[in-house]
C-alpha cells in the first residue's frame, strides 16, 4: 500500500510542479502584450462602423502604468495625443495647447481606447480566478475571471482565455462597473521580440468587437515592436505639449 | 513678411537636409476657412457701435503649418501661421469693410535634452496647465485657455524654461517669461516675470504649485489639484493668491463721464484670491457633464460695476453727440469683470467616430448675465472637417455679457493636406 502511494505521488509530482497560479498565467500573458521596461509600437487600426471603413495609424509608447498614444494618420487627426499615467489621463489636440483631463470612461469613447487594450496590465491590476478550460480557435485555454483590484480601472471585470501551450491571451471579454459587456477582443501572436536574452511571442493582431454597438469591429495590426527603455520624460505633461 | 518667408525657406532647407540624414522630421499643413456673423448690441455704452466698433461679419482664411525636427538631443519646432481677414462693420448706420493679411510665428522654439531628466527650452509657447475647463486661475501667464472654441488658437509668449525630473512623478520647472510674443495683451502692458512650478502625478491624482513674481508684476502663489475618483468622475480645483492687482478699477470723480480708471492696488498693497472648484462626470452613454464655480476676488463689487456702467453710458452719449472720439485701451476686458461665476458644460466626442459637440453656459452670478457657447465638428472624410460655433449673450446692457453682443455664429471648414 505504501509503495502504491509513493508511486502515485512520484507520478503526480511533475503535474503538480507544472500547475501555474492565475497570477503566473497573467504575468506570462502580459509579457506578450507589452509588459516590460518599455516598448514602442506602431498600430494600423481599421474600424468598420455603420457600413463604412476607417483607417488610423497610432504610435504607442508604454512603460509600466504609463502610455502615450500618438495619432499619426489620417491627416485630420495627426498629432493628437492621449497620455495615460496611472488613472490620470489627458487628451492633447494640436492647436489647443491646453491638455484636457479626461476620465477613464471618456477614454473608452475613443479609438485610442482600442490601442490601449493591448497594454493593459492584468497581473498587477486584476485578481484572477481560474474558472475552467475551453478551446479557442482549436487551442486549449485556461479561462480566468479577472476582477479589478480597485474601482479606478477602466474595466471592472475581464473574462480572459489564455493558451495553455503558449501562455498568451487568445480572447478577452471586457465588462464595465455596471456589469455590461463593453468589448470583446481576439488576439494573434505572430510577432517575436527579444529581451533579456530571451525570445517570446508578441501580439501581432487584435480584433475588437463593440458589444454595445453591434456591427462595429476594429482590427489592430501591430507593426514592428521594439522593447527598450522608454525615458520617463516621454510621459511628462510639461514636456509633452512642446 | 519677407523675414518670415526667409525663415520658412531656411527651415524647409534644414528639414530637407535633416530628413536626408535620417533624423526625425514631421510636418502638418492645414487650411481653414470660416465665416462668422454677429449681432452687435445697440446700447447706451455702445450707441450704433461707435464705442466698440465690433465687426458684424468676419471672413477668415488661415494656413496652419506645424513643423518639428528631432536631432540627437535637440528638438526644434515651429508653428507659422498666415491669415487673410475680411471684416465688415456697421457704425452709425454706415457700412465699411477692412481686409488685411498677417503672418506670424504663433509658437516655436527649441529644446535641449541635457540629460534624460534635465531639459532646457527657449521658445514661444502657449503654456497651459490646470484641470479646469472655463478658466485656469493657477496660470499667471495666460488668463484664457481657448477651450470654449477648439478651433481658435491662442498665440504663445516667449519663455525660457528649465525642466527637471528629480523622481518619477515629480517635475520642477524654472520659467522666465522674456517677451510678450504673440501672447494676450494684458491691461498695463507686458512685463517680464519668472515662476517656479512643482508638479506631481500619482496613481489617481495630479497637483502643482506655482510661485510667480516680477519687478512690475504682483507676486502670486497658485496651484491646482485633480483627482480621478472613479472611472467616470473627476474632481478638481485651482487657486491663486496675488499680492496686488493690475486690474483697472473705476474711481468716481467730477469729470464729464463721472470717473476714471486706476490700477490702485499696487504690488503688495492688498491680497486677492481666485479659486475654482469643479467636477466632470462621464455617462455610460458617452457625454461628459462638467460643472465649475469660479471666485474672482479681483473683480468689481456691485458699486464698482454700477460706476463702470454709468461711465460707459455717459461716454457713449458723448460719442453719439460727436463730442469725442473712441479710444481703444489694450488689454481692457481680457479678464473676468466680476467676482462669482458658474459654468456648466456638455461634451460629447466620437459621435459615430466623426463628430464632436460642446455646449457650455457661463453665468455671472453677480449681475445674472450669461453666455451660452456651442461648438460642433464633423469629419466628412480623412482630410476634411466641417465645424460650427456660436454664442448667445444674455443680460441687460449694463451687465458683463449683455453689454456688447447679442449673438454670434460661425461656420468653417478645415482641410488637412498632410
Amino acid at each position: 500500500m505504501k509503495k502504491l502511494a509513493l508511486l502515485t505521488l512520484i507520478l503526480l509530482l511533475p503535474g503538480l510542479a507544472a500547475a501555474l497560479t492565475p497570477r503566473e498565467i497573467l504575468e506570462k500573458s502580459d509579457r506578450a502584450r507589452g509588459k516590460g521596461p518599455g516598448l514602442t509600437w506602431t498600430i494600423e487600426m481599421t474600424s468598420q462602423e455603420q457600413g463604412s471603413t476607417r483607417e488610423q495609424t497610432l504610435e504607442v509608447r508604454a512603460k509600466e502604468d504609463r502610455a502615450l498614444v500618438t495619432f499619426q494618420a489620417p491627416a485630420r487627426v495627426k498629432g493628437q495625443k492621449m497620455l495615460m499615467a496611472g488613472r490620470n489621463m489627458w487628451f492633447i489636440k494640436p492647436g489647443v495647447s491646453k491638455p484636457m483631463p479626461i476620465s477613464p470612461r471618456q477614454k473608452l469613447m475613443g479609438q485610442a481606447a482600442n490601442g490601449d487594450i493591448a497594454s493593459t496590465n492584468y497581473a498587477a491590476d486584476y485578481e484572477g480566478k481560474l474558472t475552467g478550460e475551453e478551446a479557442v480557435d482549436g487551442k486549449e485555454c485556461y479561462v480566468l475571471d479577472l476582477t479589478a483590484k480597485n474601482t479606478n480601472l477602466t474595466y471592472d471585470r475581464i473574462v480572459y482565455w489564455v493558451s495553455k501551450e503558449r501562455l498568451v491571451g487568445m480572447k478577452a471579454d471586457f465588462y464595465t462597473v455596471s456589469g455590461k459587456k463593453f468589448k470583446s477582443a481576439l488576439f494573434e501572436y505572430t510577432n517575436t521580440v527579444s529581451y533579456g536574452g530571451e525570445k517570446y511571442p508578441f501580439v501581432s493582431r487584435m480584433v475588437i468587437t463593440d458589444a454595445l454597438r453591434p456591427g462595429e469591429v476594429t482590427t489592430l495590426n501591430f507593426g514592428q515592436v521594439s522593447i527598450r527603455e522608454v525615458p520617463d520624460s516621454t510621459f511628462n505633461l510639461n514636456l509633452l505639449v512642446k | 513678411m519677407k523675414r518670415l518667408a526667409l525663415a520658412a525657406t531656411l527651415l524647409a532647407g534644414l528639414f530637407t537636409q535633416a530628413r536626408a540624414e535620417g533624423t526625425q522630421v514631421d510636418a502638418t499643413v492645414k487650411l481653414l476657412a470660416s465665416h462668422t456673423v454677429q449681432s452687435v448690441a445697440d446700447t447706451n455704452a455702445n450707441p450704433e457701435n461707435l464705442t466698440l466698433a465690433l465687426p458684424g461679419a468676419t471672413t477668415l482664411a488661415q494656413a496652419r503649418v506645424n513643423l518639428s525636427l528631432e536631432w540627437e538631443v535637440l528638438r526644434f519646432w515651429a508653428e507659422p501661421r498666415g491669415y487673410l481677414t475680411r471684416a465688415e462693420y456697421t457704425i452709425r448706420g454706415e457700412d465699411s469693410r477692412d481686409t488685411k493679411t498677417e503672418a506670424k510665428l504663433l509658437q516655436g522654439g527649441s529644446r535641449l535634452s541635457i540629460t534624460d531628466s534635465l531639459f532646457l527650452s527657449l521658445a514661444r509657447e502657449n503654456l497651459q496647465w490646470g484641470p479646469a475647463q472655463s478658466v485656469n486661475p493657477s496660470n499667471p501667464f495666460f488668463p484664457q485657455n481657448g477651450r470654449e472654441n477648439p478651433m481658435r488658437e491662442i498665440g504663445g509668449s516667449d519663455f525660457a524654461r528649465l525642466v527637471y525630473l528629480p523622481a518619477p512623478g515629480f517635475t520642477i520647472s524654472l520659467i522666465a517669461n522674456t517677451a510678450r510674443g504673440e501672447g494676450v495683451q494684458l491691461y498695463g502692458g507686458w512685463h517680464p516675470s519668472q515662476a517656479v512650478k512643482l508638479d506631481y502625478t500619482g496613481e489617481t491624482t495630479s497637483a502643482g504649485v506655482i510661485a510667480h513674481a516680477g519687478e512690475q508684476v504682483p507676486e502670486s502663489l497658485g496651484g491646482y489639484a485633480q483627482w480621478t475618483v472613479s472611472d467616470a468622475l473627476l474632481v478638481y480645483g485651482e487657486f491663486r493668491a496675488l499680492e496686488g492687482s493690475r486690474q483697472p478699477y473705476p474711481v468716481a470723480d467730477a469729470s464729464p463721464v463721472g470717473g476714471h480708471f486706476e490700477t490702485r492696488y499696487a504690488r503688495g498693497s492688498h491680497r486677492f484670491h481666485k479659486a475654482l472648484g469643479g467636477l466632470s462626470y462621464t455617462l455610460l452613454s458617452g457625454p461628459t457633464l462638467t460643472v465649475e464655480y469660479f471666485y474672482n476676488q479681483e473683480g468689481y463689487d456691485d458699486g464698482e460695476a454700477e460706476l463702470f456702467a454709468d461711465m460707459g453710458e455717459k461716454a457713449g452719449g458723448f460719442l453719439a453727440a460727436g463730442l469725442t472720439k473712441p479710444r481703444k485701451v489694450a488689454g481692457f476686458g481680457s479678464t473676468p469683470l466680476r467676482r462669482n461665476y458658474a459654468t456648466a458644460q456638455f461634451l460629447q466626442t466620437e459621435i459615430f467616430s466623426r463628430g464632436t459637440l460642446l455646449a457650455r453656459y457661463t453665468r455671472n452670478l453677480d449681475d445674472s448675465s450669461g453666455i451660452a457657447t456651442f461648438y460642433g465638428d464633423w469629419a466628412l472624410n480623412d482630410l476634411v472637417t466641417l465645424y460650427v460655433n456660436g454664442s448667445v449673450f444674455f443680460g441687460g446692457e449694463r451687465t458683463e455679457y449683455g453689454m456688447a453682443l447679442e449673438h454670434q455664429a460661425g461656420l468653417g471648414v478645415e482641410v488637412a493636406l498632410f
